[in-house]
């Protein structure tokens, strides 16, 4: 098995930090906030791998920092300190190393994300298709009818109508909208893809159509997941091993089944046991 | 029972066993209720290529932990489980890193529980096809080899196209043991895989656990029932009833 992702001492601190943020919050103090200078610690020297065709899912309660992970995976959030090296076809990339036109191209052509606001994926102000056409416009790819071919069958394949296409997103459901970020992160074929939260706040309809659709991309392309989320129902259905994370510190790492039957954390046991 | 025996016969750096269990044992640890639970306590066992070994003992002896750790939905508490695999190396598949597991659980090793766990709203023929689909296998291809297997064990034609949640516990067990088996597995885990069929379908299974075995397949597997046991064991081991802890509080559960 192939690694594509190496993260390790991954750390983000929100705030001014102090040299004592790192040991004064975590699971062990009930807080992820730092009792000398306030800082918010939202990932604590947080290491995982990733490999080829696997879905790694981060599970955790709302603060814990697993957004805030994927979000500096995608350059959306500056590292405070750490590294993440990303193997792809035979080429080493230090992330955190390459200047800003590099992380730019890795961006662009190498990862996909799907946000949990639509808002933060999609550009509200051009069509569906425009959305799709805007991301292999940044992949170099410029012939129109192509890339309208091309926009078309992705939204076929995501279930949204195709003959609406050259709509606003802002005219769809938030399902819709879902799907048509997925369709815009799908389109260049990316061989790293990061979910953040996709499904939450969607009808359990909507959720289970989007879902399918996860497993569908996962069943026919060798491409590498992480999914973010605090359902469990979600890593149980995508992801084979799981993340627990808690105030920015991984507590506990397994194939998900075991997390789920066998948790060996006093935190990951109530959670499991506090699922509907 | 004749072929009950107290020891297993396995016999160290015995290069044919497929599995050497040693020392296997299982607690857990609930820390909101402050208990430990005890389950499968000092397991030894070794299964061969094309032979099946089977767990007896009181319920709450861990037969199912034994299983659940072998295939790592539970972590050990100590001891080791040696797996021989495919490409000839020996993994402890109670340290073995997580992602070598996931490896293992496509390509050689299976697990089949008392109670089916599928995808929602996949069709019976995908779900029993899944473990193909992982091996890359065609999908037109691999939906063949699940119907054959369905039809061996003689799950109507008409159910295959319908997700089994609507399913009774028999068929559900049928859709699970095609599964279980519909690859081939190097090593195949079976609980109690015919607990609720009926004694034609059970008839169909055990012919089914023949031919896995026949192909080779090393088999472990926990039978409620005396006769498949005899039947199908080449080995029978009898897990021992829990050892009472000397302090604490304790209870026992698993089966």
């Amino acid at each position: 098995m192939n690694k594509v992702l190496e993260v390790r001492d991954l750390t983000k601190i929100f705030g001014p930090g102090c040299d004592e943020c790192l040991h004064a919050t975590g699971l062990g103090h009930g807080t992820n906030a730092c009792p000398i200078c306030g800082s918010i610690v939202a990932a604590n020297a947080v290491g995982f791998d990733l490999f080829e065709g696997e879905t790694l899912g981060i599970m955790g309660e709302s603060g814990s920092g697993k957004s805030t992970l994927v979000k500096m995976l995608y350059f959306d959030e500056q590292p405070s300190t750490g590294s993440a090296t990303f193997f792809d076809d035979g080429t080493t990339h230090e992330l955190f190393s390459l200047n800003a036109a590099r992380q730019r191209w890795i961006r662009n052509h190498k990862l996909g994300m799907v946000y949990q606001n639509a808002h933060a994926g999609l550009n509200f102000r051009i069509s569906a298709g425009g959305n799709i056409a805007e991301r292999l416009l940044m992949c170099d790819q410029l012939d129109y009818s192509r890339i309208r071919q091309r926009a078309r069958i992705l939204l076929d394949r995501t279930e949204v109508f195709a003959d609406r296409m050259d709509e606003s997103p802002r005219n769809f459901s938030g399902g819709m909208q879902q799907r048509v970020q997925i369709a815009r992160a799908l389109a260049i074929n990316p061989p790293l893809l990061f979910l953040d939260e996709v499904t939450t706040g969607l009808d359990l309809t909507v959720q289970a159509k989007i879902l399918d659709l996860m497993l569908e991309i996962q069943q026919q392309h060798r491409i590498s997941m992480i999914v973010v989320t605090h359902d469990l129902g979600v890593v149980r259905l995508l992801a084979s091993r799981t993340i627990v994370m808690k105030f920015g510190q991984v507590v506990e790492t397994g194939l998900t089944d075991q997390i789920l039957e066998d948790p060996q954390h006093a935190y990951t046991q109530s959670l499991v046991a506090s699922a509907l | 029972m004749d072929l009950l025996e107290r020891r297993p016969d396995f016999i160290v750096g015995n290069h044919r066993a497929v599995l050497q269990v040693l020392g296997l044992s299982k607690r857990f640890q609930l820390y909101e209720r402050g208990v430990s639970i005890a389950s499968a306590h000092e397991v030894n066992l070794s299964v061969h290529k094309g032979a099946l070994t089977a767990l007896a003992g009181p319920s709450g002896a861990g037969k199912s932990s034994v299983l659940k750790c072998i295939y790592r939905t539970y972590l050990a508490t100590s001891g080791s489980i040696l797996y021989q695999s495919g490409n000839g190396d020996t993994i402890d598949l109670v340290a073995a890193p997580e992602h070598r597991i996931v490896e293992l659980r496509r390509w050689e090793l299976s697990l089949v529980t008392q109670f089916l766990h599928c995808l929602p709203r996949q069709q019976t023929i995908d779900v029993v096809a899944q473990p193909l689909y992982q091996q890359e296998v065609a999908r037109s291809r691999a939906r063949i080899t699940a119907g054959e297997i369905l039809a061996k064990l003689n799950l109507p034609e008409r159910l295959w196209s319908v997700p089994p949640a609507t399913f009774s516990g028999g068929e559900k067990q049928r859709v699970n043991l095609a599964r279980g088996l519909v690859t081939h597995s190097r090593l195949l885990l079976l609980d109690e895989p015919t607990a609720s069929l009926d004694s034609e379908s059970a008839a169909r299974a055990v012919t089914l656990i023949q031919e896995a075995k026949r192909a080779g397949s090393a088999v472990i597997a926990v039978f409620h029932d005396a006769t498949l046991l005899r039947e199908l064991a080449d080995h029978v081991v009898v897990l021992p009833s829990p050892a009472p802890q000397p302090s604490g509080r304790q209870l026992v559960c698993g089966g």
